[in-house]
Parts: structure tokens; C-alpha cells; sequence
């Protein structure tokens, strides 16, 4: 365990000793983040101009949930999307080798490689956004909600990071499929909104079968003191499967693998 | 005519090896507007109109949208921006064939299977949108003979756009975000995020006197019959193909002597 974590810590500085090197690049991919998070903003502002509330939640609380949602994807920028395309890249063109023969678990050498910084403003961001609503909403959470926040953000992420990481892993077992690492950040718009915008058979599909719905609002659900417990408990369970579920099709699916030599 | 023929002819063989990609890809488009209309579905549930839209016809815009954006939206700012940064234009800068001229045949080209793979998947939404008494097209006519110029018309805008990024990379060191900032302006100014009726007063009149609204708003108006093509929006929107033509030749004969390549 002190291996992975000591290796962690040390790609993190490598990828802090790349932002170094390329520093323009670094402002510059902050800048297009923060204006697609201001973009986020100003389109839900708009939509909430026209009725006051959307699937019943009103204008702070909505706020409080698209703080979320940003401080989410801040992460998922982060830490998966760099190291999902690499995965992937290796996968096509036979590279994978290199990672699997080192003496470390190979899922976890392949998703902690890479790091990107440009999120940062975004997280801040997301959570100025979340601080300031519930300011606006009279709403002070306490030390048990912001541990549970904290615990089910946690969730959130591994449920993403998980789903993204099985779909990923089928590229073991398609010809070539450049855009199959878009399909996970292409359902992001799921969990932009709240869940109660999911009615009929729609909240069944992605509040049950596949909760793509719950990833934002469960966590906003627990600031704003609306909690269910159910749901919660449903939540985190149905995390830690899908990433049962990763590991074991990853597992099943390198066995598929042939590489190059050379 | 025959050598860009024979471009058009290439490019669809081509990207017919990538039909997979292109099937997710239009699925993966159809994403937001799923949410979308599950967000206005709840928001219609008191009321019967919003600012003199139905549900129905606010489905049926979004619906639109997506039909003129798999026709009329380009994709090809990145790779081009990287073949011109990666000096790998040579080949065209001494064959008889424009670069420009390249990149929109093979654009067309592209196009022209994406199109193919789009339309089934579709026609497949649009028959669950009506068969949910959701949204469906009627099109008069009438209708259907100025929006399809329109859409000839709103292609060429959103090429020239495309085109003036890829030539940015002559002079920038990356054009990527001049790529976004494209997104991010034509999905506010164009229509594509919300009808004009939507919109505060303030970003209307912003939408009104802009020529992007020729991309969305008012091909989407002209269908469902809330914007009344006149001869002012006619000579607007020449003035505008034109004047875009012109700057992209001037662009491109400032660009060309910018660059330089490695020999081997």
C-alpha cells in the first residue's frame, strides 16, 4: 500500500514538473475550462428565467448542484480523461506491455499516471458556486453533512471513474474506435441536472439501472438537508460494483490482448 | 470538376472505414438534447405555452437543430490546425489543386457518410418523439425551398469560420481555443441553445444583428413559420457569404507565406 501511495504522490509531481515546462499551456487550457464553466452558468440561468424552477429545484439550489457538477468535472478532467485516452492508445497500438510487466497493479499504474492542473479554477469555481448558494438558501451544513458530502463525492467519482474505465476497456475487443473515450464524457449532461428531472421510464433508466442521474444531485441532496437515505445507500453500493465490475472485465479482457514486439 | 469528384469519391470511402465512430458519434450528439427535452418536459408540466412556445413546438426546435447541425457543423479545425503546425502541407502547396479547395472537398466528403449514418438514427428519434406526441416537422413546401439554401448557406458560414481557425495556426502557436471560443459564441448567438423567444431582451437583440442567427434561428424560424424571410435578411446574409469569402482568400494569401516546412 505504501508503494501505490508513494508512487501516487510522485507522478503528481512529475505532472506538476510538466505544467512547469509548459506554462502557457497551462493558462491557456484554464481559460477555455473556465469559460465553458461560466458558459454552464449562464445557460441554466437562462432556462431557470423562464419557469423559476427546474424539476423542482429553485434557482440556489440549482446553482448548488451545477457547483457540484463542476467540482465533479474538475476531477474527472483531472485525473481520468488523460490517463482513459492513454489507456486506450496503448491498447490500439500495442503498448500495453509496458505497463503490465511492471511489478505494480496495472489498473492502478494506468489511472495515476496523469495529472492535469488546468482544472483547478474550475474546482474553485464549483465551490465558491456551492458556498455561495447555500449562503443564498440560509443553509449552514455541519460537520456530519460535510463528512457525508464529502463520503458520497467520493462515491460519485469512483462510480464515474469506473463506468468510464469498463467502457474503456473495451477497446480490448473492438477493431479501432477513436471516440470510445467520449461516450462516458458524453453522458456528463445526465448528472448536470437534478434527478427529479428523470419522470417515467427515463428516471427508472438512469436513477436505477444506471444511476447517471444520482452523481450530482445526491451529494447537492445532502447540503441542502434533503438526504435520502435509500437512495444514498443505493448509490454507494452500486459504486463499489461497477468498480468490481472494471476490475474483473479488465482483468477477463487483457487476457484478449496481443502485443507488438520490438 | 472531376479532380474535386474525385476528392468527394475518396473522403466518403474513406470515412466509411470509421462508420462505427460516426454511428456513436451521432448518438453521443443526440445526448444533450435528450436531457434537454426531458428538462423542458418537466418544465411544461404547469403551463401549457412558455412565452408563446408549445412544448411541442420548442421539441420540434430542438429537433431541428440537431438535423442542421449534422449537416451545416464542421469538425476539421484540429487536424488541419495540426497538418499546417506540423509542416505537412508542402504536398499541396505544389500540386494544382487549392488547399482550400482540399479541405472543403473532403469536408464534403466526410460529410456526405456522416450524413448517411446520421439520418436512419434520426428519422429513428424523430419517429419516438412523435409516436411520444412530442415534437415531429411539418414542412410546407414552400418552407422547404428557402431552408434548403439556407442550409447550403449556414455550411459555408460555419466552413469559413473553420477555415479562418485553421488559418490562425500560420500565426499561433495553437489554434485549439479559438476552437472552443467558436463553439462557445455559436452556441449562444446562433439560436442552437434557445429559440430567440428564450432569450432576455439584451442577448435577442444581440442574436438579431449578428449573422450567426443565419446558422440556426432563422433556418428553424423559416420551417416553423416564425420568422418571415425578407429581402433585408436576403442581402444581409449575401454581404455576409461574400464578405467571408473574400476575407478567407485575403487570409489565405497573407497565411501561405507564413509557412515553412522541414526538407526530406
Amino acid at each position: 500500500m505504501y508503494k501505490h501511495w508513494h508512487l501516487f504522490w510522485f507522478f503528481r509531481k512529475v505532472s506538476l514538473m510538466k505544467l512547469m515546462e509548459y506554462r502557457t499551456d497551462f493558462y491557456f487550457w484554464m481559460t477555455v475550462s473556465v469559460m465553458w464553466t461560466t458558459f454552464n452558468f449562464f445557460f441554466f440561468s437562462l432556462l431557470i428565467n423562464l419557469n423559476g424552477t427546474i424539476g423542482g429545484w429553485s434557482r440556489w439550489e440549482l446553482y448548488a448542484l451545477l457547483g457540484v457538477f463542476t467540482m465533479l468535472d474538475a476531477f474527472t478532467w483531472s485525473f481520468m480523461a488523460q490517463n482513459m485516452w492513454s489507456y486506450t492508445g496503448q491498447i490500439f497500438s500495442g503498448k500495453l506491455s509496458g505497463v503490465l510487466v511492471k511489478p505494480i497493479d496495472a489498473q492502478f499504474a494506468m489511472m495515476a499516471t496523469e495529472t492535469s492542473y488546468n482544472n483547478i479554477p474550475r474546482f474553485l469555481i464549483g465551490l465558491a458556486a456551492v458556498a455561495w448558494s447555500l449562503r443564498q438558501l440560509g443553509i449552514t451544513p455541519d460537520s456530519i453533512s460535510i463528512i457525508l458530502f464529502i463520503t458520497t463525492f467520493f462515491f460519485a467519482l469512483l462510480f464515474i471513474y469506473s463506468l468510464w474505465f469498463t467502457v474503456a476497456t473495451l477497446a480490448f475487443w473492438v477493431e479501432k474506435l477513436d471516440n470510445i473515450n467520449e461516450i462516458v464524457p458524453a453522458f456528463r449532461r445526465m448528472w448536470q441536472v437534478p434527478r427529479t428531472v428523470y419522470i417515467g421510464l427515463s428516471s427508472t433508466l438512469f436513477t436505477v439501472v444506471l444511476p447517471l442521474g444520482l452523481v450530482s444531485s445526491l451529494p447537492t441532496e445532502i447540503l441542502l438537508h434533503q438526504l435520502s437515505g435509500a437512495w444514498l445507500s443505493y448509490f454507494i453500493v452500486f459504486s463499489c460494483l461497477t468498480f468490481l465490475v472494471s476490475r474483473v472485465f479488465f482483468k477477463y479482457s487483457v487476457k484478449k490482448y496481443s502485443s507488438v514486439g520490438g | 470538376m472531376a479532380k474535386y469528384i474525385a476528392l468527394l469519391r475518396y473522403m466518403v470511402i474513406r470515412s466509411l472505414q470509421f462508420r462505427s465512430e460516426l454511428v456513436i458519434w451521432t448518438i453521443l450528439d443526440a445526448i444533450p438534447f435528450l436531457v434537454l427535452f426531458l428538462i423542458w418536459i418537466g418544465m411544461y408540466q404547469d403551463q401549457d405555452t412558455i412565452r408563446g412556445y408549445t412544448l411541442h413546438q420548442t421539441i420540434n426546435y430542438y429537433l431541428l437543430v440537431i438535423l442542421i447541425g449534422a449537416i451545416s457543423d464542421i469538425h476539421f479545425e484540429e487536424w488541419r490546425s495540426d497538418e499546417i503546425r506540423n509542416g505537412k502541407i508542402d504536398f499541396f502547396l505544389i500540386r494544382p489543386l487549392s488547399y482550400i479547395h482540399e479541405i472543403l472537398w473532403k469536408d464534403i466528403g466526410g460529410k456526405v457518410t456522416y450524413i448517411a449514418m446520421f439520418l436512419p438514427i434520426f428519422l429513428l428519434f424523430l419517429g419516438i418523439t412523435a409516436s411520444l406526441n412530442l415534437g415531429t416537422f411539418a414542412f410546407p413546401l414552400s418552407r422547404l425551398v428557402l431552408f434548403l439554401p439556407l442550409l447550403i448557406l449556414a455550411y459555408l458560414i460555419n466552413f469559413m469560420i473553420g477555415l479562418w481557425i485553421v488559418l490562425g495556426t500560420f500565426w499561433l502557436e495553437g489554434s485549439h481555443g479559438l476552437q472552443h471560443f467558436k463553439w462557445v459564441t455559436i452556441t449562444l448567438l446562433s439560436g442552437s441553445m434557445l429559440p430567440l423567444a428564450f432569450m432576455p431582451s439584451w442577448m435577442s437583440q444581440i442574436v438579431h444583428s449578428l449573422p450567426l442567427k443565419y446558422l440556426y434561428a432563422v433556418p428553424i424560424g423559416v420551417v416553423q413559420g416564425t420568422y418571415q424571410f425578407g429581402a433585408v435578411d436576403a442581402v444581409y446574409l449575401s454581404a455576409t457569404v461574400i464578405g467571408m469569402f473574400l476575407f478567407s482568400r485575403w487570409l489565405w494569401s497573407k497565411a501561405v507565406y507564413q509557412y515553412a516546412s522541414v526538407g526530406g
